[in-house]
Formats: structure tokens, sequence, C-alpha cells
């Protein structure tokens, strides 16, 4: 008895081997993939209004000697999806998804629209949705095959450049895929991607590129990207300085938090943007040192928020009869107070709201002494 | 009743309706009810909560009267035997429904994020074997088993809570911003997480100490409530009310949020854990069927079932077919079955309750 029951647990596995073993080839061994590290989206617009995506892919080449290299390969197709099959008659290797590290759209398409790689990437799941959207000026083709010295390929120093965003200028750090899901589907929020460009022999950010639903419709320089991201993102870092003369001036690394309120009287909406600015001073050669007495410290904060004042209020205007848009998410606030879902336009409402900006600086951490 | 096995202790016993309970539904469940409520999803599951808790405190006051005959010997007590064994049946379609349901939708949800590769029949197949060979074992250990993944299941809910730290209060606000009969229309939706409570009716007669069922039963239920509001709460924090619509499986998509060295996603290690919970729901509901029909079959090796419905669970499960059959079968049954379980326990408690007045009298 207990022997027929051996046999029959061996004739078992056998069976589920065979059962299981024609399973597909759909998986396949590492050193016969292709894996992406970066992969550009730009479009070619036809004069009868159609589209053909044109999509680069930084895929990483293996060698034997264990040197690893990438190269790029271009597909065209009617489809994303169809570019997927014409990419593959140039591979020579299967094509694995699920470790992107960068999606790089090119600014003619971002103006057209990113639903499509939008849709692809949310819906597959083996896309991974962890890599950063960057939007890049020209075509995303020619930035991917820029060379960077010391990567293995730009789209790697891309992922760098991107990630390493956020110990300057105010930026926050949600320009996974993953966040753009998040900012593109919710009331009164605008989607912030970087925008990069060639320039002087590298790939730096120059800005951001700003998109309305999934249409870019702004490409703001650095200046205005750092007000934008100080009233927008909340715990955020990055320097300010207050300058009188090349002599006479205080730097300070600051951490910034902001609250919104939002108060609707009637019709009207007002907006309270506070900022609370921490200062470390890492630079104090003013002839009144910050360290010295209380009347310094207070006279430094108070010139810190009246400058930070002046620049949001001016950014503001600046938003509110040029853009006309929502930048800075106030939208999102008003909604979460006052209800969702009811067909507002926040973007109208936001340029004809008066927003207050409330600075509040506190000078946190001393340096080693004022030479 | 028999009592030639061990019986099982109030904690086994809490565990097994609860893990009859927490499965499939609540990967989807925070999707179902923003469809109605948006951001009042967790009053709908609240309300939902109801459905459970009036079956448990009918099914307490039944379990004082009769605390050692089940819900199958008292159906043929107060309806007579045929009326009773066709009552019976039905309750039956309580577990068989539940059981195949969960396992087209686990074999689906591993076919999105996992292992595309193997078609569904093959999937259903593997997971089935093990699912028999389980539920092979008598009822003590499904009640150890269910033990150990409540514990597992409480560590692995709590893997979610990382995205609250990129979530935003503002998106869990306004509340109280949906209407009456939207959030009844999202708490009805949300019933069939609920289903499975019905296996308290089975097992009470089993547990050792009969003074403890009452506190267990409703912890049960207010554990399970307060699982489904933490999944609701987190989905809702990090993704927001219009990403949830957009997204099949909302809870899957917070444990992204998990950032681990060398693992370029958290959501397959998440699937690859949450795949034990959900098995064990299958277990549970595969046992139960096999009870109930041992109890019409009166063959002496319940063994038998278990190889016997193997192929009814298989064509079941096969015949839902892609999550969008699955959805629109479980949208249409479960208020039925629900309905007939409310109906059916009230009037046997009614039955209970009139011939206890009866008693009184003489």
């Amino acid at each position: 008895m207990k022997r027929s029951y051996k046999l029959l647990i061996l004739i078992a596995i056998f069976a589920l081997a065979i059962f299981y073993n024609n399973v597909d080839d759909r998986v396949e061994f590492i050193e016969n993939l292709s894996i992406p590290i970066g992969i550009g989206y730009d479009i070619k617009l036809k004069t009868d209004g159609d589209i053909i995506y044109s999509v680069p892919t930084n895929v990483y080449l293996f060698e034997s000697n264990g040197t690893s290299t990438s190269k790029v390969v271009m597909a065209e197709g009617n489809t994303l999806l169809e570019t997927r099959g014409n990419r593959q008659d140039k591979l020579g290797k299967k094509f694995f998804i699920g470790l992107e590290k960068v999606y790089l759209f090119g600014d003619e398409l971002a103006q057209y629209g990113l639903m499509d790689v939008i849709e692809g990437v949310f819906n597959e799941p083996l896309i991974s949705d962890m890599g950063y959207g960057v939007v890049c000026k020209g075509k995303a083709e020619n930035v991917l095959k820029y060379p960077v010295k010391g990567y293995i390929s730009s789209a790697e120093f891309i992922e760098g450049l991107i990630k390493n965003l956020k110990y300057g200028n105010f930026f926050g750090k949600d320009f996974k895929m993953s966040d753009v899901f998040l900012k593109m589907s919710s009331e009164g929020r605008k989607t912030i991607l970087p925008y990069i460009e060639i320039k002087d022999n590298t790939i730096a950010v120059t800005g951001v590129a700003i998109f309305n639903q999934d249409k870019m419709v702004l490409k703001m320089n650095m200046k205005d990207t750092r007000m934008l991201n100080l009233l927008t993102e909340d715990n955020v870092q990055g320097t300010i300085s207050v300058k009188d003369n090349a002599n006479d001036y205080v730097s300070a690394m600051v951490l910034s938090k902001r609250k919104v309120d939002c108060i609707k009287k009637d019709d009207n909406y007002k907006f309270i943007i506070n900022l609370n600015l921490k200062t470390d001073i890492s630079y104090d050669r003013s002839k009144t040192p910050v360290y010295e007495n209380k009347k310094n410290e207070e006279m430094f904060k108070k010139k810190l928020s009246q400058q930070v004042e002046n620049e949001a209020a001016d950014f503001i205007k600046k938003m509110q009869s040029i853009y006309k848009l929502d930048l800075i998410d106030l939208g999102r606030v008003a909604a979460a107070k006052y209800g969702r879902r009811k067909g507002v336009d926040w973007d109208k409402i936001v340029s004809d709201s008066q927003i207050d900006v409330k600075v509040n600086v506190k000078v946190d951490r001393v340096g080693r002494g004022k030479f | 009743m028999e009592r030639d096995n061990e019986l099982l202790a109030p904690v086994e016993f809490m565990s097994i309706i609860i893990g009859n309970m927490i499965g499939t539904g609540i990967l989807t469940l925070p999707a179902k009810v923003s469809k109605y409520a948006h951001e009042d999803g967790w009053i709908a599951i609240l309300i939902g909560a109801a459905y459970p808790l009036y079956l448990v405190i009918l099914g307490i006051y039944i379990s004082k009267k009769y605390p050692n005959n089940n819900i199958l010997e008292l159906g043929r007590k107060y309806c007579g035997k045929l009326m009773g064994n066709m009552f019976n049946g039905l309750f039956l379609i309580n577990f068989l429904f539940n059981g195949t349901i969960v396992l087209a939708s686990i074999s689906n949800i591993t076919r999105v994020y996992v292992s595309y590769f193997i078609p569904q029949y093959k999937s259903i197949i593997a997971i089935l074997i093990v699912v028999v060979y389980t539920s092979f074992k008598e009822l003590k250990l499904i009640g150890r088993l269910n033990l150990v993944v409540f514990f597992v299941t409480i560590i692995f809910i709590m893997i979610p809570g990382v995205a609250l730290k990129s979530g935003s209060i503002l998106n869990i606000s306004p509340i109280f911003s949906a209407g009456v009969e939207d959030i009844f229309k999202a708490s009805v939706q949300s019933v069939f997480a609920y289903a499975g409570v019905e296996s308290f009716f089975l097992i009470y007669p089993f547990v050792n100490d009969k003074k403890k069922i009452k506190k267990y039963t409703i912890k049960s239920v207010v554990i399970t409530t307060a699982v489904y509001l933490w999944a609701e709460f987190v989905s809702l924090f990090y993704l927001g009310d219009e990403l949830i619509n957009k997204s099949r499986f909302p809870l899957i998509a917070t444990t992204e949020t998990v950032v681990v060295p060398l693992i370029n996603n958290f959501r397959y290690i998440f699937i690859l854990l949450w795949s034990n919970v959900m098995l064990k729901t299958i277990v549970n509901n595969y046992f139960f069927t096999t009870f109930i029909l041992k109890d019409f079959i009166k063959t002496s090796d319940r063994k038998y079932i278990c190889m016997f419905i193997f192929p009814i669970w298989l064509f079941l499960s096969i015949y839902y077919g892609n999550l969008i059959n699955t959805d629109k079968i479980v949208s249409f049954v479960s208020p039925i079955i629900a309905a007939f379980n409310i109906l059916y326990i009230t009037f046997i408690t009614i039955l209970i309750g009139r011939d206890n007045r009866y008693e009184k009298k003489l």
C-alpha cells in the first residue's frame, strides 16, 4: 500500500512536470535580454492629422569580457505598441520591460499630449512606473544619443540628474511616473516635470515643463522655477541670499515648509500661503552680522521674509495675469475643503482670487564662527 | 455531533471567520466603494459591516440556545428533513460561490501582476491541488492554519502603511460630501468583501469554550472591518479618489511606495505574500463545501468528497473567465446570496425564539 502511494506521487510529479514544462518561451535567460535604461518618445505629425510615434530606446549591451555599453535603438509605429514589433526587428535579443529608469518626452510630443504614453505605463503591469518622467528640448532621440563622459549612457546620467534635483532650488522629489499618475488625475493639480537641454557640452536641467491635463502648456526658466517650487512644494531645500552689494550679503541654506489656507466668502476665494523657512546661515558677510545680537537677527529675518514675499508676489502676479493657470496647486486645497467634482474651473478661480504669501523665517543653525 | 476530533480554541474560531472574509475582496474594495461614495468610502464600509454584524448577533443567540447543533441540523429540525436539506443546499452555495470566485480572482490577479506566462486554467489547477490537499485535513488543522495566516495578514496589511509618507491628508477630505443614496449604493458593493461570515453557523459547535463565542465573534467582525477601513484609508490617502477609480487593485498600487534595494518594484513581493492570504480563503471555502456535503451524503470519509468536487470547482472557476465577467457575476449574485442568508438566518432565529417562548410557558 505504501509503495503504491509513493509511485502515485512520482507519477503525479512527472505528469505535472510535463503539464507545466511547455509553459512558454516568454521567459528568457538574462544574457539574452536587452534591458532598456531610458525610453524616449517623439512624434512625427503627418499632414492629414495622423501621427507616427518614434520611440528611441537606450538599451544595455552586456559584453562577454564583463564590460557593458549601451546603444540607442530606433523604432516607429502608428501606435506605441506597434513600435515594439518594429524595435524587435532590429534588436537581436528579447526586449525586456520592467527596469526603465527614465522616460524622456520630446517637447513636440509633450505639446501634443502624453495620454498614450501614460495609458500604456499605467495599464501594462510589467512596465516600471518607478522611472522618472522628463521633458527635453528638441527630439528625445538626440538627447539619448548624446554621449556623457563617465556614464554608460545618457539615460543613466539623466536619472542621476533628476534624482538629485531635490538638493537645490527647492525642487520636490515627485517626478516618477507613479507621481505623474497622481498629479495628472487629481483635481486642482498640475503635472510638473523637469525640462532638460543639451547645453555647453552637457545635459542640464534648465527649468520645468508644466502640463495642463496631459498637454505641455508652458516651459518655465530656472528663476521662475525656484519660486514655483517654493510656492508649490512642501519640505524642500535650496539657497536664498539677501544681498545689498558684493561685500554685504548673507547666504543661507533654507528648508521650506508650506501650508495653504483657503477661505471662501460668498463666491470669492482667498488663499493664504504660509511659508516657514528654516535657515542655516552659511555665508555671513553682512555689516550687521546675524549672530552678533538679537537685533541683527530680527533685521535679517525681516529682510529675508520681505524679499521672498516680494518675489512671490511678482510671481503670482505673472501667473494670474499672463499664464492664467493655477500652477501652485491651490485648487487642490480649495477642492479638498469645499467639495470636488463640481465642475469648477480652478485655473479661472485662482487667477481671479486674492493670494497672500506670508513668510516666517527661523534662524536655525550656527556655523563655527564668523571669520 | 461527532466529537472525535480536537475542538477549536476560541481564537482559532475567530481567525477562521476572519480568514473567510479577508481574501481578494480587500484588494478591490476601495475601488468599489469609491465608485459611488468617493471620499466617503469608509462610511460605506462601516455601513456594510452591518451585514456580518447582523448575522453574527443572530448567530450568537442561536448558539446560546443550541450550543451543540449547527445550522445544518437546526435547518432540518425546524423545516423538516426535505425543506431543511434544500435550505442547506442553498447555504452551501455561499461557500461554493465565494471559493470559486476567489479562485478565479487569484488566478486573474497573479496573471496580471506576476505569472502572465501561465494560462488561467493551469494556474487554477496548480492552486486547486494545494487546496484539495489542505482540505483533506481536519477542522482543527484548518483552525491552526487560519490562526497563523491571521497574524501574517495583520503584518502584511501594515506594509501599505509606507504609502502614508508620500500621500496627503488633502486626498481624504472633504468628508461627508457624498449623498446618502450614493453611500448606500457603495455599501451594497462592499457586501462581497464581508461574505464568508456565514462560516460561523457551521463551526460554533466545535468551540471548546462556549462562553467565549460571543466575545470572539464580535471581535472577528470588528477586526475585519478595521482592516478594511485601513485598506480604504491608505489607498485614499495615497492615491486620491480619482486614481482609485482608475485602478483595478488600488491596494496593490500603494505597495509600490515601498523601496527595497535590488528589488525594482515591491508590488511583486506583496502579491507573492498576499497570495498566501488568498489561498487560505479558498482552503476554508473548499473545506466548508465538503463539510456540508458530508452532512448530506453521510459518507465516513470526507476525502472522497474532496476529490469528487475538484472538477466542479475547476469548471466553475474557469467558467467565470476574465476579470470583467467575474466582477459582473459578483455584483449580480452576491447581493442575492446575502439576501438569502439574512432571510434564512432570521427565519431560523424567529422559529427558535418562538419555540423558546413556548417552552417557557410550559
